[in-house]
């Protein structure tokens, strides 16, 4: 059944590439599209899509190529590859090379691919609380979005309806419930977890995230081999080359562009944006690419890149930079990890745990305490999801020889894996910028990233690894892996860098995604974000481009009639 | 099952290879016909030997012998040796950083010499006791990483856990992971001592 169910995949994923391909070139030459998309993760597939869908002529460009799923290393086994790893397709080493890193505490891993991050991404979908866009207001901290919850709930929505989210109603207002799924089933070791926070008073329930615990939208249900993050085979986990982009092709609106990367911005006489200058990363063509309105859906580092690197005589700081903050406030999030072994399930038959990885999820719990606190923001946990294949207590045990081997064995089955997952607050000093001096391949100047953990960013993680040892010692561990309660990140979680805002001296979009100082330009990715609460940031970017479509259309219909 | 590495592959992992991703590219499941299977057969009885690309035979042997002492076979599963886990560090080694080849060389020296200090040959010659007690030592400072020795052990000992719990005989044998594969519903936990 999966190769026949892969091959479709691949059909499905190429006929987006193959219509469109062979007169890419000649419509670039010729049309001017009514908006040009740049990038094709979860913000440019949707948006691109929604704007295709609504009647508008779109081009979406990406600087990578169309990975058909059955190139993703699903299913192999570590001993199917000479260094035992999987080194999956997708990562050209200029990706990695162009970026420099300044004296950073993070690492940011990129994707050029077709579908960017929802290639290879866990898929959890949180909804942000109302508190989360009222940061300032809540807890007198950063700045209040120039949107509420209310704004984007229609949305949230939305996207759960194309999607498909797996998940529970619980009622819970630091998590607001949505369209959901099935809620996946816990493992044993996540039932003994429950228990154990359930005596602290903590909530763990079934986690959120956008796979399929059922057939949804013509795409089959998951088949739990524990591959979520290596590219599913079968599209039970939403990508947007699989669940998206065959929807705006079928428009007869839409014209993909692979393997061009954004040189720059080009403007016209009355400063707009007229056309964006590309790169064909095989051929070395140069070309432009003619649109009426364009929209930046590059990511948090990539993103702020184009905009600073498009700096025509009329915006010499870099284009839609008048307020001096492109690139400024890069945020995410910052994690730990810790891993446990339960005594309760110390030596039992070894089952098959491998599901969709994370089933259970803990949201944030430490606002309703009154406990005075010497950092601001929150922290939540997710578990297991970094698989049960190898045996990482192995590492942590000294020793050796048969009994050494033994223990490993006898540990196994009670794995339990936790993840505090922190805010990070957005501060100007964390930025990225280009440095002008140096170049990638293609001769575009490369990004510079400086990032460093401050204070609150430190308590904060310490108090959530803290919580997290205490649920695993109530949950009674034979070992704990400990981390040292130092911060990593920003987990592919980039977030801030053209922040909304009301004020265009303080923020770079309004609450639309809009430049402040160029109107025919939109940003949609995590980079709008105006703050980055506790949860994962994927679900708010793409009910934002569904806001920003609908927003692009009513504007356009306004204007033509 | 097999150890797969470029230099080791038995033909009927090459073809085997090659068929399941021939098939895989037409849609088809792999089925051999009886007489094929039986020319496969035949064929597994002659493995292509390995060719270290970083260490010598001698290292080789040295590095065989320490990864089965750190994970060695027992009457649940075969070790480190049967699951080729020198030809592993071969591959990591070769590729890795001049610093990284450096530890491992001197470290191989420094092992044999340890062990000719303790009156023995060198470690690769010799007894299982023997190689216990020398092993036992270096096991001591696992927390203390203050010489080349002490380095290497740990180095060699996270290779050997590496190696070999992401081998066939690891991961099946010896774990007996049940994973990685297609199920129609996953039950969450059947312990009805654990359901909430």
């Amino acid at each position: 059944m999966h190769p026949r169910r892969t091959q479709k995949l691949d059909h499905k994923a190429s006929a987006v590439c193959a219509q469109t391909r062979d007169n890419a070139e000649v419509k670039a030459a010729e049309q001017i599209f009514d908006v040009c998309v740049i990038g094709s993760g979860p913000a440019g597939g949707v948006l691109a899509k929604e704007l295709a869908e609504s009647g508008a002529k779109v081009s979406l460009v990406e600087a990578g190529r169309l990975a058909r799923p059955r190139e993703f290393h699903y299913h192999a086994w570590p001993y199917d590859f000479p260094d035992r790893a999987w080194s999956g397709p997708g990562y050209p080493p200029e990706v990695t090379e162009s970026i420099r890193y300044e004296d950073s505490d993070i690492t940011v891993d990129r994707i050029r691919v077709v579908g960017g991050r929802s290639i290879h991404w866990n898929a959890v979908c949180l909804r942000f609380a109302e508190r989360d866009f009222k940061e300032k207001s809540t807890e007198g901290i950063e700045e209040d979005w120039p949107l509420t919850y209310k704004d984007l709930a229609p949305h949230y929505s939305y996207v759960e309806k194309m999607i498909g989210v797996t998940g529970s109603r619980e009622n819970l207002d630091i998590v607001p419930d949505g369209e959901f799924l099935p809620p996946l089933k816990l493992r044993c070791s996540e039932e003994i977890l429950k228990a154990a926070c359930a005596k602290m008073g903590i909530r763990l329930i079934p986690t959120r995230k956008a796979l399929l615990t059922q057939p949804y939208d013509d795409r089959p249900q998951c088949h739990y081999c524990g591959h979520c993050m290596r590219g599913c085979d079968v599209g039970a986990i939403f990508s947007v080359p699989v669940a998206v982009l065959p929807k705006a092709e079928k428009t007869g609106n839409f014209t993909l562009f692979e393997n061009k990367l954004a040189r720059e911005l080009m403007i016209d006489a009355s400063g707009s944006v007229r056309a964006l200058a590309v790169v064909d990363t095989v051929t070395r063509h140069e070309q432009e690419i003619r649109a009426r309105i364009f929209a930046v859906c590059c990511g948090a580092v990539e993103g702020p890149r184009l905009l600073l690197n498009s700096r025509p005589a009329r915006y010499p700081d870099g284009i839609a930079n008048s307020s001096g903050l492109v690139g400024r406030y890069l945020g995410g999030h910052a994690a730990s990890n810790l891993l446990g072994y339960l005594e309760e399930l110390e030596g039992t038959a070894p089952v098959n745990n491998d599901g969709a990885l994370d089933h259970a999820f803990i949201p944030r719990f430490n606002h309703l305490d009154q406990k005075k606190r010497d950092f601001s923001g929150g922290y939540q946990y997710q578990m297991n999801y970094m698989g049960f294949m190898f045996p990482y207590q192995a590492k942590a045990l000294k020793g050796y020889g048969k009994d050494f081997k033994k223990r490993v064995r006898e540990l196994q089955p009670g794995f339990l894996h936790i993840a505090t997952w922190g805010k990070v607050l957005a501060r100007m000093e964390n930025y990225v910028t280009v440095d002008r001096s140096r170049t990638d391949a293609y001769g575009i100047p490369i990004p510079v990233v400086h990032f460093k953990f401050g204070d609150n960013d430190r308590a904060l993680i310490k108090e959530g690894v803290e919580n997290a040892r205490e649920m695993l010692h109530v949950a009674k561990c034979a070992l704990v892996v400990d981390s040292d309660s130092r911060p990593v990140g920003l987990g592919s979680h980039e977030t801030g860098t053209t922040r909304m805002g009301r004020d265009p001296r303080t923020s770079v979009l309004n609450g639309f995604c809009q430049s402040h100082d160029v109107k025919n330009l939109f940003v949609v990715s995590g980079s709008c974000f105006t703050t980055t609460p506790e949860k994962n940031p994927t679900h708010t970017i793409m009910a934002l481009a569904v806001r920003t479509a609908r927003y692009i259309a009513s504007e356009t219909k306004k204007v033509n009639t | 099952m097999d150890e797969q590495f470029p230099g080791k592959l038995s033909r009927r992992n090459v073809l085997r290879i090659m068929a399941a991703s021939c098939a895989a590219a037409a849609g088809m499941a792999l089925q051999a016909k009886p007489s094929e299977q039986s020319e496969l057969s035949a064929q597994a009885e002659t493995p292509i030997p390995y060719h270290p690309k970083f260490f010598t035979q001698e290292q080789m042997r040295t590095l065989d012998v320490l990864s089965e002492a750190i994970i060695p076979a027992d009457e649940h599963s075969p070790g480190a040796s049967a699951a080729k886990v020198s030809q592993y560090m071969d591959v990591i080694v070769s590729s890795g950083s001049s610093k990284e080849k450096t530890l491992w060389q001197d470290g191989i020296a420094s092992l044999d010499r340890m062990a000719k200090r303790s009156g023995y040959e060198a470690f690769r010659h010799c007894s299982p006791p023997q190689r216990d007690l020398l092993l036992a030592q270096l096991s001591e400072q696992e927390g203390h990483l203050e010489t080349t020795l002490a380095r290497f052990f740990v180095a060699a000992k996270e290779a050997t856990i590496d190696g070999y719990y992401t081998s066939a005989i690891g991961i099946h044998e010896d774990l007996q992971y049940r994973g990685n594969s297609y199920l129609l519903d996953f039950d969450g936990c059947t312990h009805d001592e654990h359901k909430s």
